[in-house]
């Protein structure tokens, strides 16, 4: 396919992120780097990425700042700690530049900021007794009512009690495709740094055209090493006593996928693809108490992209549906829905995206009962039998999460001015059959506002 | 049930391009070859989207390679 369309499906950028570029990072020379690469690509079978087909004609710079906030959480929510949540301000910088019309050598970068207070750990919430209807200072659990023990708001300050995270990231990604008639190949090297954290990924993919280009098959794979280090180890460990961080934490990522795009009709091209990855190393949450993660992981997905093109009303269709599974328990359905209208040098893109998720089999709410197990006689007469992996993360629960855009893109050439506007919100009733369910208060709710600006020449 | 909806989103697409098998001549091909007919047009948003989604969804990857990072957040 000749048009950007299926080009578009994966940029290079993303096809090799973080995962490759730890397997770059850990040899000591060109050649072993060199070498690790050969051999991680011998080792893997085929798959598809779809890059661009045909090499673009103009140089992009691009810039974007992106602010939001997660909503905090109700008074009645939190046993203690800070009801705020996270405050995280990114910005990306990106440029693309095309060589003889064969290559195209991508950078970008972003640099982003959080800050804020985060569920600890969970527990049910006191409920007062009363004797013969006169209350008393004495409280028994309730397991209908889960309440969060918060971190704190303030980063750095440490009185006693658990500080606020603070976390400063800086991702940087080198991207490079060739061109050739009928296909093309790219790779790609990544390194991302946090206060607490390192990345180097690499990647690689190709791309073929067949059936005068009206099917592009393409493959992939990329690799990630990560490091988990903390300059203040001990606050890490004290935020999780069940599973504190080994000296040498880490964990690596394989991913592959395949997919397939067919031109169907002159206004419509659709695409199927499968992907499988693999984790293996400290998956656990290092900022929470009762945290402890299986260190393996394998995850599967199936995409599907429609694009359709309405010439009543001259604007794009994009539908996309994502299915994943994985060893954790864990399966999610997404789908997505957005409309590029212009108006002359004004786009307008509504979009609307929804995600349901299966808990993971280790998930419990009230996993400070997991840990060690408790019997029925010591905790009012409710047995928690002892768990070899646990985790109380409000992301590993059933849930639903819609997440409604609007992005507003003013073409002023050379240049576009970009506004984009984004809610998100998570809830445990969006899933359907779960609305008994027990709530979890660490659901996220935040609005994000996005500045941008691209310049081609 | 999930797996029911799979199969039937599988088969409807399976059937939807073993259908076109018409070629579709070049010179017909100009909507599709209109910038918002990408997969993702916006390169940068559609960065900054998985990136987020990644730190706040179990589920992660798709029709590209995953990335690393910690997600914790």
């Amino acid at each position: 396919m000749s048009n950007s369309s299926v080009s578009q499906l994966l940029s290079s950028q993303q096809i090799m992120s973080k995962p490759v570029q730890k397997a770059f990072a850990k040899p000591s020379s060109n050649t072993s780097c060199l070498m690790a690469l050969s051999a991680a690509a011998a080792a893997l079978p085929a798959f598809v990425v779809p890059a661009h087909a045909s090499a673009p004609t103009d140089t992009v710079m691009g810039y974007r700042y992106s602010s939001y906030k997660e909503s905090a959480l109700e008074p009645q929510e939190v046993a203690s700690g800070s009801m705020d949540r996270y405050s995280i301000k990114v910005q990306q910088w990106s440029v693309a530049v095309p060589i003889k019309g064969k290559w195209l050598v991508a950078l970008s970068v972003q640099d982003e900021t959080l800050s804020g207070a985060s569920p600890w750990y969970m527990k049910p919430a006191d409920r007062a007794v009363y004797v013969n209807g006169n209350l008393t200072d004495q409280t028994v659990p309730d397991y209908e009512i889960p309440v969060a023990v918060m971190s704190g708001a303030s980063p750095g300050y440490e009185d006693g009690n658990l500080v606020g995270i603070e976390e400063h990231r800086t991702d940087a990604s080198l991207a490079s495709t060739y061109f050739y008639p009928g296909g093309s190949v790219s790779g790609n090297v990544a390194f991302s740094t946090e206060d607490d954290y390192e990345s180097v990924s690499f990647g690689l993919s190709t791309e073929r055209e067949f059936d005068q280009k009206q099917t592009v098959v393409a493959a992939g794979f990329s690799y990630s090493d990560d490091d988990i280090f903390y300059e203040d180890i001990g606050r890490t460990n004290k935020r999780n006593t069940s599973d504190p961080l080994p000296d040498d934490a880490g964990k690596q990522n394989l991913s592959v996928f395949a997919s397939v795009s067919r031109i169907v009709s002159p206004n419509a091209v659709l695409l199927a693809g499968v992907s499988y990855a693999a984790k293996e190393g400290h998956m656990s949450d290092a900022y929470k108490l009762y945290d402890m993660r299986p260190e393996e992981k394998d995850s599967y997905t199936l995409n599907l992209a429609y694009r359709y093109y309405q010439k009543a009303i001259q604007a794009a269709w994009h539908l996309d549906y994502r299915f994943y599974d994985d060893t954790w328990g864990v399966q999610s359905n997404t789908f997505s829905v957005a409309l590029h209208k212009n108006w002359e040098k004004l786009q307008v893109v509504p979009s609307v995206r929804y995600y349901g998720q299966s808990a993971a089999s280790f998930y419990d709410i009230y996993s400070l009962y997991r840990k060690d197990g408790i019997p029925a006689e010591q905790n009012n007469g409710t047995a928690y039998p002892k768990w070899n992996y646990y985790s109380d993360d409000a992301r590993l629960s059933n849930y639903g999460a819609f997440t409604f855009g609007m992005k507003f893109v003013y073409k002023q050439k050379p240049v576009d001015w970009v506004l984009g506007f984004e809610y998100y919100i998570a809830d445990e009733e969006f899933l359907p059959g779960n609305s008994d369910y027990l709530a979890h208060p660490g659901m996220i709710e935040y609005t994000r506002v996005t500045f941008g600006v691209d310049h081609r020449f | 049930m999930t797996k029911r909806m799979v199969c039937v989103v599988t088969f409807v697409v399976a059937t939807l391009m073993l259908n076109a098998c018409a070629k579709v001549p070049v010179y017909k091909r100009g909507n599709l070859a209109k910038p918002e007919m990408g997969w993702a047009p916006d390169g940068m948003e559609a960065a900054l989207q998985k990136h987020i989604y990644f730190a706040k969804e179990a589920s992660s990857g798709g029709a590209e390679a995953a990335g690393g990072g910690c997600g914790c957040n």
